[in-house]
């Protein structure tokens, strides 16, 4: 059975078969290997969320959440005096987010292996407007996802490294690379 | 919270772009596939609103490893190069072929020949997978080196001095870097 219908003259009948073979395989290895990815990063974070998130306040400021913790404390020049708890809240709140982003360039991936798995019509659905917008949203996505992750790991790189002195630290937590985060704003 | 923007644009943007494509009426089948149709869309719209920038963001990575790796030579960070490398080869792997093809269908006369439609159909529908298993493969070292460099940066942290003003940003700094380094390069 033909199952996607190319150009006639385009493919003969084996080539399409071996075409929807590879793509069939590909796309539906990719749509389990996220799936369980996403099923376990969401897990871990659920289970973190109830198990070992300390509920601390840093100075003035309630602890609503990650939003509140970066923008607070990235973006003012001023820091204020932390407890050990403190610390421990925003350290847990970081990897809570890098898992976030582990999980946001999963679903990218998921949505864009689903895509091409539909396209083989195995579900008996047509090209049809709403496969081809799942499709142009989810397809760049991942891309987009991981040009967000390199840029930070540079960003983050360059902030690691510009702490190695006391000096350094205060310009850097001044400056914080605004300019990085500007261009990779441009670029999007 | 401007990573956060960067990540909310790396969803709006895709989104917005559909969207615009959907109230024109731009979809069908296009060969293999079923999103902006040649017949509605036309070669010049496709190229530059969809395959130019993708070209461009992987160019981009690729540029950004590249200097993530220099300063990881430079200032002995500790971290694999060949690691570093690794999200940008695949995303060469991934999409080297299906642009060649596409560019091939778009700018030339000519079929494009089946082993590169056979391997485009291959490797586009792959980027999931490749995370995966690179996920996969980083998840058994994660928490071992997390849990020692939080340890080791926290007593770092306290012989320098009670209530260092910024002692809290080293931590949050270097954890989150390393962490999401950790995550998709080492």
């Amino acid at each position: 059975m033909q199952l996607f219908r190319p150009p006639v003259g385009m493919l003969t009948a084996e080539q399409i078969v071996a075409v929807e073979w590879a793509m069939g395989w590909s796309s539906g290895l990719s749509v389990v290997a996220s799936f369980l990815v996403i099923a376990y990063v969401a897990t871990k974070l659920f289970l973190q969320r109830f198990r070992r998130r300390p509920s601390v306040t840093v100075t003035g400021h309630p602890s609503s959440g990650s939003e509140d913790y970066l923008t607070t404390d990235f973006m003012i020049g001023t820091r204020k005096q932390t407890t050990g708890a403190a610390q421990d809240a925003e350290v847990w709140l970081l990897l809570w987010f890098s898992e976030l982003s582990v999980l946001c360039l999963m679903v990218a991936d998921l949505g864009s292996a689903l895509w091409y798995f539909l396209q083989l019509h195995v579900l008996g659905v047509g090209c049809s407007d709403a496969l081809a917008f799942f499709g142009t949203v989810f397809e760049p996505t991942s891309v987009l996802v991981v040009t967000a992750i390199s840029l930070s790991m540079l960003v983050l790189l360059r902030g690691s490294l510009k702490l190695q002195t006391r000096s350094a630290m205060k310009k850097t937590v001044r400056e914080h690379d605004y300019p990085l985060f500007s261009l990779a704003l441009f670029f999007f | 919270m401007l990573l956060v923007l960067c990540f909310v644009v790396a969803w709006v943007l895709p989104l917005i772009l559909a969207t615009v494509f959907l109230l024109e009426g731009q979809y069908g089948q296009d060969a293999v596939y079923c999103w902006l149709s040649p017949v509605h869309a036309s070669t010049r719209l496709r190229l530059y609103v969809y395959y130019l920038p993708i070209l461009f963001l992987l160019v981009m990575n690729i540029l950004t490893s590249l200097a993530v790796v220099y300063v990881n030579r430079s200032q002995h960070m500790g971290l694999s190069n060949f690691a570093l490398l690794w999200v940008p080869l695949g995303l060469l792997l991934v999409w080297t072929v299906p642009t060649i093809s596409t560019t091939w269908a778009n700018v030339s006369s000519q079929t494009v020949p089946f082993p590169v439609v056979l391997m485009s159909a291959t490797l586009l529908p792959t980027q999931g997978l490749f995370n995966a298993v690179f996920f996969a493969i980083v998840l058994g070292r994660e928490k071992k080196i997390v849990q020692e460099t939080i340890t080791e940066i926290a007593s770092e942290v306290d012989d320098g001095g009670e209530g260092d003003a910024f002692a809290t940003d080293e931590v949050k700094l270097r954890v989150f870097g390393q962490t999401i380094v950790w995550y998709f390069v080492n």
